[in-house]
């Protein structure tokens, strides 16, 4: 009889501990799935709700706070979600609260997200309906982002031609100017213009005299002989090359102030409504060129021409 | 008394005593096999008559069809008054109550106790007795047959003769006043066959009950018959004492009491 | 020689069918069994506990194994959990423990039932005034039927907990994460059906088992056939009750 009862026992505690593990698990899944403990019911309408199933969560700042109870069509262009949520969260979620279909994961189960406004609002009721939000579908959202890429190429393209034109274009230095640099700038190219005059003047002597030497003007041994040619030739290549040098100083003022301009010393304002300045800038430089490129001919020529070679040969060893 | 429709002579002739049992056309076949045609036998109080028979002449299939285990193709048999074949489930086993049955085998039921063997019929038969009362039964039955330290015993514990006597006692307990015996000395050795014998004898008398008994023992049909009925070609062949049959000369019935 | 066979399976399926009809009819019947019924609740429900426990922790823990490296491929590893506990609590779990109980209890009954039958015990019982259907039958088939689902219930937990030892095997996922998965992925839709599926798994195991041993042929050879055929059919049965129930279900729209 003892023994029998010790069975019964064993046997009462098999069958309870089964069934209660059943319960628990019911339990468990149904208070996951919200069908006890205390809720309430809101609802809203979407255009498309992309395979919402009832049982599906309800996610409020992305907590798990209800389930989808039913998803009904109302109309060709409204679908009707009742959602269960807790009542705990009823004081958090406000009127104007937006809901959003959306997917768990990349691959997972749909559901509803209920996402705040940053308006102050009152906390939702029972029965009320919240206002609905697009829901993201993949497809969509590939295409989204095949339009911006489209998008992003354009504009690089239109950036890469900005910057192009930035490189190359004077008149954007002009939002880079101020006025001290202006005022250097304006004398240097003054100085510029009087030197450049100089050496054209100077370049225009040259150019005479080795016309003249071309033409055989004078004899061969006068030349030669008179000294006072020669050292008048002496003198003009050193007053040559006294403007070479400042040219060169010149170029390095320019190079300065274009330092200068570049890092945006000073303030704009005056040369960027000086665009004659800027003209004339541009000329004299052209000039430079153009008077350097004559210097250069005319240095060259003289080089070839006979009675200076030795001159120019002894200037070499001398350099030497 | 209670088969006085019946217009067969034989019945009621001789005996001071009431018919416990009466068979009348009983035939069963399985199949092609006619195991029991047109059998005739009555069964009077305080007589213990035995069956002869051949191994498979439906010795068993008879008091099987008697205790209602196998139902007849036709035939009555009348039970303390009842007709077997007719009787519905509640008042065969009112019925039963009163005929116990001895199987071969014993069929001891092997997952209880003796105890509980001995209780379950107790329990069954809607026979509302107290603990008390069930424990005193079930002790009586015991002594009867001298086996009261194995109450407690698993049948697989005990010997062939030992189980043939709790199943004896099994089968007392309801204090029945028939009892059909199928064949209780098979597969007991000489000594506890003759037991046995002296044991069903001695219960007979303490209990006043009738019996038949099938068996092939002769040992045992000399201790036990008071009557010997002769199953041959699923007949009646004949009934008769033990000396009466022993000096017949039909040679079906000499073949029997040829050792 | 076939359309023979094919008789024998006929009238099997018959004499099946009629046995299943009687139990019904047996079971509304008053009287009913209850001490005896409770002892084959023990037997059959507490005794099998071990065997079913130790088969179902087996195999959560190899499912999970064997499913990680597939969803390791997917980048998917997170949701081990989460497809662990579906296949286990729908399929594995409940059809594994009507297997085990197949095995051991559709032959056990079949085998008490044969030889009872052989020693002439289920006559014993119908002289001493007891039901014999009613005793042993409608009780094992009752319990079978009562039991599995528990033992079932049991296999599910305990194979989930083995699917919680293989997770932590090569990843890690803590005891409450797990079962929060577990109990997430879950729906009504998985655990109903699965268990309902495991009430007809024991009734078709017990009456199976009933059947053969009741109607096991003389003879200590019946009773080892009617033991065999017990386990045979009733391991064969659960596998179809498995697939009506699943195509129930899916047809339903249940899961």
């Amino acid at each position: 009889m003892a023994a029998k009862d010790f069975r019964n026992v064993r046997l009462g505690i098999f069958v309870l501990v089964g069934t209660g593990l059943l319960i628990a698990a019911l339990y468990l899944i149904g208070s996951k799935q919200n069908l006890f403990g205390s809720t309430f019911h809101i609802s809203a309408n979407f255009n498309n709700v992309s395979g919402l199933m009832k049982g599906n969560n309800v996610r409020f700042a992305g907590i798990n706070v209800g389930t989808v109870e039913s998803v009904e069509i109302v109309s060709d262009t409204s679908v009707n979600v009742v959602m269960i949520i807790e009542n705990s969260v009823q004081k958090f979620i406000k009127k104007n609260a937006l809901a959003s279909v959306g997917t768990d994961g990349l691959m997972g189960n749909k559901l509803v997200n209920i996402n705040s406004v940053n308006e102050p609002s009152e906390s939702i009721e029972e029965d009320d309906v919240l206002q609905s939000l697009k829901p993201v579908e993949m497809d969509q959202m590939v295409r989204t982002l095949d339009v911006t890429n489209e998008n992003i190429k354009v504009i690089s393209t239109n950036l890469r031609n900005i910057t192009d034109k930035i490189n190359s274009k004077n008149s954007l230095w002009n939002l880079l100017m101020d006025t001290v640099v202006a005022e250097n700038v304006k004398s240097s190219i003054v100085n510029m213009k009087l030197m450049s005059n100089e050496g054209l003047y100077i370049t225009g002597d040259l150019k005479a005299i080795t016309q003249g030497i071309k033409n055989g003007k004078g004899s061969i041994g006068a030349l030669i002989t008179d000294t006072l040619i020669s050292s008048k030739i002496k003198q003009s290549v050193i007053t040559l090359q006294k403007l070479s040098d400042t040219a060169a100083i010149v170029t390095g003022d320019i190079s300065q102030i274009v330092r200068n301009l570049k890092h945006g010393k000073g303030t704009m304002g005056v040369l960027l409504t000086d665009t004659s300045l800027i003209h004339n800038l541009n000329t004299s430089v052209k000039s430079i060129n153009k008077g350097a490129v004559t210097f250069d001919e005319d240095m060259k020529a003289l080089q070839s021409s006979w009675p200076f070679k030795k001159y120019f040969k002894k200037q070499k060893k001398a350099k030497k | 008394m209670i088969a006085e429709t019946n217009s067969e002579p034989k019945v009621n002739s001789d005996t001071e005593n009431k018919t416990v049992i009466q068979i009348r056309n009983l035939s069963k076949s399985f199949g092609e096999n006619h195991v029991l045609r047109d059998f005739n036998m009555d069964l009077n109080k305080g007589e213990n008559i035995v069956v002869l028979g051949k191994s498979g002449s439906g010795k068993s299939v008879l008091i099987k069809c008697i205790i209602g285990l196998i139902k007849p193709e036709t035939g009555t048999i009348k039970v303390l008054g009842q007709n077997i074949p007719d009787l519905n489930r509640e008042d065969l086993d009112k019925i039963r109550v009163k005929v116990g049955f001895l199987f071969q085998s014993n069929a001891l039921y092997d997952s209880m106790t003796v105890r509980e063997n001995l209780e379950f019929p107790l329990r069954r038969h809607s026979v509302q007795k107290s603990n008390e009362k069930e424990n005193d039964l079930i002790m009586e039955a015991l002594t009867n047959v001298g086996l009261a330290h194995t109450i407690d015993l698993m049948p697989s514990e005990l010997s062939g003769g030992m189980k043939k006597r709790i199943a004896l006692a099994r089968t007392l307990i309801l204090k029945p006043e028939i009892i059909l015996y199928d064949e209780p000395t098979t597969g007991l050795d000489p000594i506890t066959g003759k037991e046995i014998s002296n044991l069903m004898n001695e219960l007979a008398k303490k209990y006043n009950t009738s019996s038949i008994v099938i068996s092939h023992d002769l040992n045992c049909v000399k201790r036990v018959a008071s009557k010997i009925a002769m199953l041959i070609d699923g007949k009646c062949y004949a009934q008769g004492s033990y000396e009466e049959l022993e000096k017949s000369t039909d040679p079906k019935i000499k073949h029997f009491f040829e050792l | 020689m076939k359309s023979s066979g094919f008789r024998k399976f006929l009238s099997e399926t018959g004499d099946i069918a009629r046995f299943t009809g009687r139990f019904f009819t047996e079971l509304f019947k008053p009287r009913f069994e209850f001490a005896e019924f409770f002892r084959q609740c023990y037997f059959i429900g507490y005794k099998s506990l071990p065997l079913v426990a130790i088969t179902a922790f087996i195999m959560g823990l190899v499912i999970t194994i064997q499913s990680r490296p597939t969803l390791v491929e997917f980048g998917a590893e997170a949701w081990l959990p989460k497809m662990v506990s579906v296949s286990l609590v729908r399929e594995i779990a409940p059809v594994i423990t009507a297997l085990i109980c197949a095995g051991k209890i559709g032959s056990g009954i079949g085998a008490e039932l044969g030889s009872m039958k052989v020693t002439e015990q289920i006559d014993a019982m119908d002289v001493s005034g007891t039901n014999p259907y009613k005793f042993l039958v409608v009780t094992r088939v009752m319990s079978t039927t009562l039991m599995i689902p528990i033992l079932a219930v049991l296999a599910d937990a305990v194979s989930l907990y083995g699917g919680f030892l293989g997770t932590n095997i090569r990843g890690v996922c803590s005891w409450d994460l797990y079962w929060n998965q577990v109990f997430d992925t879950l729906t009504y839709g998985d655990v109903i059906p699965s268990i309902a599926k495991t009430f007809l798994f024991g009734f078709a195991i017990g009456i199976i088992g009933c059947y053969k041993g009741f109607n096991s042929s003389k003879g200590t050879e019946g009773v080892g056939q009617s033991a065999n055929s017990a386990v045979v059919i009733s391991s064969l049965l659960v596998f179809v009750l498995d697939l009506l129930a699943v195509q129930i279900t899916d047809l339903l729209q249940l899961t």
